[in-house]
């Protein structure tokens, strides 16, 4: 595991290359990582592997270093951070603005991620969720010339600071209680006691600071700020990677902290998370129905499928989880696609809006527009419908048939957004994408990335046992006293897991349908604001939704009050009903 | 969302925030009733196992060692950014640069501070050398020893001008220096993975407690990160000094100069 951080740093120094040298060499890095996340995920297959750095193994109960411990969850948010970042790295080949510098800070962001995935201790997660973010910032930013990409990056650089102080202050509070840092002894002696205010504010804050970088409502507005404004590649990334590394960090951390003091009060920690859940998913998939400007509304796409993940991680169940993870990949792999087929629009003046396509990549492009919609959509045999069918079958009762119907709107809607792009330019009197001037190439890097992306999202569906596999690990995931254990080298044996993964027809039919729905909704467009350019953006949505989107208007300061707001809400729940 | 909305909900929430957060903090152990073994148990453990006197040091660069390499690369992202965020752009090359408010009287470069800063530099880089090099000793280390270093340039800024500061380092010479210290840290590492059979831990001998040449590689590493942060708060400054006092953009042209108007 620690040649991940090696082959990267080294490749850090040689900033003296040609371009195109510093472009493969980067790419020959990030799929080395690739590989040897593979290798890894065939290595620690069915158990937990514990390193700990310069040798400092645990005495007497106190863990004196940092270690990785490294499960397949984990391995496989690496080996997935490897592969976006080798597709942003051939995306990236046509922003002119990514010189050498650049790839060098995208390959300090890949061993961030890396780490981050697979650490053991609350204290090192911190300190790469740091570096990411220090990366992000410069990224967002690369094209200095642009008032709005400048604007975007300070948004997320004072927004993301904000929710690492709550981290940061969570942290202090729990070494104060625990004095510890690691995330298998801190479990354990949380366990020991009831949870009291001060493990119930720890857990309020912490859960904040990685709920803004997984851009959940209230605390998404950086997103749609940043990715609207940053290159395609760094959008990519933000879309793609950042939002379900947050995410993948609070299950990590409730699941080896907290499940012991808060186990008492599950469904308050379940509502709190599903209900944030929710609202994040319906109000993207409204919003993005309103938006003119394709990046903006992809990004609005994006902060709902978010909140569908975060459903699935606030189910606090095996199932669950194993629906975010396979959901977490093939969705994000999907979105960061679409964000690197769509066009940003340009902001030459004087020419008519929609002379060119939306897209990039003539023909092909729209082609892979269409499947990524599907696949966002659930289509079987795509990998997210068998995600959202576990999403389905974590849940019970009539919680699981208000889930269904959830899941079907939601991904009806943000479908019907995405495949508008097509329908609405060609219909709106633009050429039609077979005059894309040849020049631009059929098949270039980035048009295969994005191919390679939405594929792998589909095949990912496909993968025989893939659900049973991930049901056994999330089950694993979960169990904090095998994994406390483990890493106290007290190693104790897992109670055996089998179970096969029977979605049955209805995830199937629903995905089927969402993606029927979808079509249709762009086929009539209810909401079309990009027929009439010259209409004020938000004319035609009715009233409340308008009101929604004149919320996204604001600057930082909003941003910032909206933050103060959820948290406010969020440690205060918590709090009261745990009381 | 109106100003005053946005007051009223900070205002609303923000309360409420601070009730959580201060409940939170009651839970804290009184002082000087600290709870925390990690600490008792290093106390005990790092003086004999590591013939090291500072045991913060000790924590930084020894046990934890890996979150200060990620600690390291923070900065290197962090300078990293900002010298490609100040490059030149497009629509900048270098010229001079017209002052903008003209007219407007800048003193001079007072003796005082010419004899002061230029004696002040001698002092600093020794000062620095001594906390880098004592940081397994003493409190100090590389990062507190790398500004103290930088902080010699900026005296050379400021006794003096921004063509003898230009002069004094070569770009490219900087540059590698700061790649090559964070680089090294991440050596040191792999020295340890292949000599001692797991990622930075100890190869080099202990020598003898309270010694200049103790603590195994805990110096090596302090001398490492102090060449990277030295050197990466040059390239800052000067980042910051190419930024202002050279490049000028080509969006407006230069402001037309009086010639009737009074120069300074």
């Amino acid at each position: 595991m620690v040649p991940l951080l090696v082959a990267v740093a080294v490749v850090v120094l040689r900033r003296h290359l040609s371009r195109r040298a510093t472009w493969m060499l980067t790419l020959a890095t990030s799929a080395a990582v690739v590989g040897l996340a593979a290798t890894l995920l065939v290595e620690v297959h069915g158990g937990l592997h514990v390193y700990w750095f310069g040798g400092w193994t645990p005495r007497h109960g106190v863990a004196l270093g940092v270690s990785f411990t490294v499960d397949p969850f984990g391995v496989l948010g690496a080996c997935f951070a490897g592969l976006l970042v080798s597709a942003v790295v051939l995306v990236a080949t046509r922003v002119e603005q990514f010189g050498a510098l650049a790839h060098a800070l995208l390959l300090v962001l890949l061993a961030a991620a890396v780490g981050f995935c697979l650490t053991g201790d609350l204290f090192n997660l911190f300190v790469f969720f740091e570096l990411m973010s220090v990366c992000t910032i410069a990224l967002i930013a690369v094209n200095t010339s642009d008032v709005r990409s400048l604007r975007g990056a300070l948004h997320f650089a004072i927004v993301n600071s904000i929710g690492a102080f709550f981290v940061l202050i969570g942290i202090a509070l729990l070494y104060a209680r625990t004095g510890a840092l690691n995330l298998a002894v801190m479990g354990q002696r949380l366990a020991a006691h009831p949870a009291d205010q001060l493990v119930v504010t720890a857990f309020a804050l912490i859960v904040v600071g990685f709920l803004v970088k997984a851009a959940i409502v209230p605390f998404h507005f950086w997103l749609v700020d940043a990715a609207t404004a940053a290159p395609a590649p760094v959008a990519m990334l933000m879309v793609g990677l950042l939002d379900t590394l947050g995410l993948y960090a609070i299950a990590r951390v409730y699941w080896t902290v907290f499940s012991g003091p808060l186990h008492a009060h599950l469904a308050l920690v379940q509502s709190v998370l599903i209900g944030a859940g929710v609202a994040t998913a319906i109000l993207g998939a409204l919003l993005c129905l309103v938006q003119p400007l394709a990046t903006r509304r992809l990004a609005f796409v994006s902060i709902s499928h978010s909140g569908l993940a975060l459903i699935a991680i606030g189910l606090l169940n095996p199932i669950g989880l194993a629906g975010f993870g396979i959901y977490a990949c093939a969705d994000g792999a999907t979105k960061a696609a679409l964000f690197s087929l769509v066009r940003a629009p340009r902001r030459t003046r004087g020419r008519e809006p929609g002379s060119s396509p939306g897209w990039h990549g003539g023909r092909v492009g729209a082609a892979l527009v269409v499947l990524a919609a599907a696949g966002l959509a659930g289509l079987p045999p795509g990998g997210t419908y068998l995600a959202k069918g576990l999403l389905e079958d974590g849940a019970s009762g009539w919680g699981r048939v208000l889930l269904g119907g959830l899941v079907l709107v939601v991904s009806a809607l943000t479908a019907g957004a995405v495949l508008h792009l097509l329908i609405g330019r060609r219909a709106g009197g633009g050429t039609a994408p077979a005059a894309e001037p040849a020049a631009t190439g059929r098949w270039s890097w980035p048009l295969l990335a994005a191919a390679g992306l939405i594929g792998g999202a589909f095949v990912l569906g496909v993968v025989p046992g893939l659900g049973a596999h991930s049901l056994s690990a999330a089950t694993r995931f979960e169990d904090r006293p095998v994994y406390a254990g483990t890493v106290l080298g007290v190693p104790r044996p897992a109670s055996p897991t089998s179970r096969e993964v029977d979605l049955g027809v209805v995830p199937a039919l629903l995905g089927v349908a969402a993606t029927a729905a979808g079509w249709g909704l762009a086929r009539y467009r209810p909401f079309d604001s990009s027929r009439d350019r010259r209409r004020p953006v938000g004319a035609a949505p009715p009233v409340p939704l308008r009101r929604l989107q004149q919320l996204h208007r604001g600057g930082i300061g909003d941003s910032a009050a909206w933050l103060t707001f959820g948290t406010a809400t969020i440690g205060a729940v918590l709090a009261l009903g745990i009381r | 969302m109106t100003p005053r909305t946005r007051r009223l909900l900070f205002l609303a929430s923000a309360p409420v925030l601070g009730i959580v957060v201060v409940a939170g903090l009651v839970g804290l152990p009184r002082f000087g009733h600290s709870t925390a073994q990690y600490g008792r148990v290093l106390n005990a453990v790092s003086v004999p196992e590591r013939h090291i006197t500072d045991v913060v040091t000790a924590v930084n660069f020894d046990y934890r060692g890996v979150d200060t390499m990620g600690e390291e690369f923070i900065f290197f992202a962090a300078v990293a950014g900002v010298v490609l965020l100040l490059g030149t752009q497009a629509d900048e090359s270098p010229g001079h640069v017209e002052d903008a408010a003209t007219g407007r009287w800048v003193p001079p470069t007072s003796d005082a501070v010419r004899v002061l800063g230029l004696a002040l530099v001698g002092p600093t880089v020794l000062f620095a050398i001594y906390v880098i090099a004592h940081g397994h000793l003493t409190p100090g280390g590389g990062f507190q020893g790398g500004v103290v270093l930088a902080t010699a340039v900026l005296l050379v800024y400021l006794a003096g001008e921004y063509q003898h500061l230009h002069g004094l380092y070569p770009d490219r010479a900087i540059e590698g220096l700061e790649a090559g210290g964070a680089a090294a840290y991440v050596a040191l590492g792999i020295a340890g993975l292949a000599l001692s059979g797991s990622f930075l831990a100890n190869w080099a001998p202990l020598g003898k407690l309270g010694h200049l040449n103790s603590a195994g590689i805990v110096p090596i590493l302090n001398v490492v990160v102090g060449a990277e942060i030295a050197a990466g708060f040059v390239l800052l400054l000067s980042a910051f000094l190419h930024q202002t006092l050279i490049l000028r953009r080509h969006v407006r042209p230069p402001a037309p100069v009086d010639p009737h108007r009074r120069q300074p």
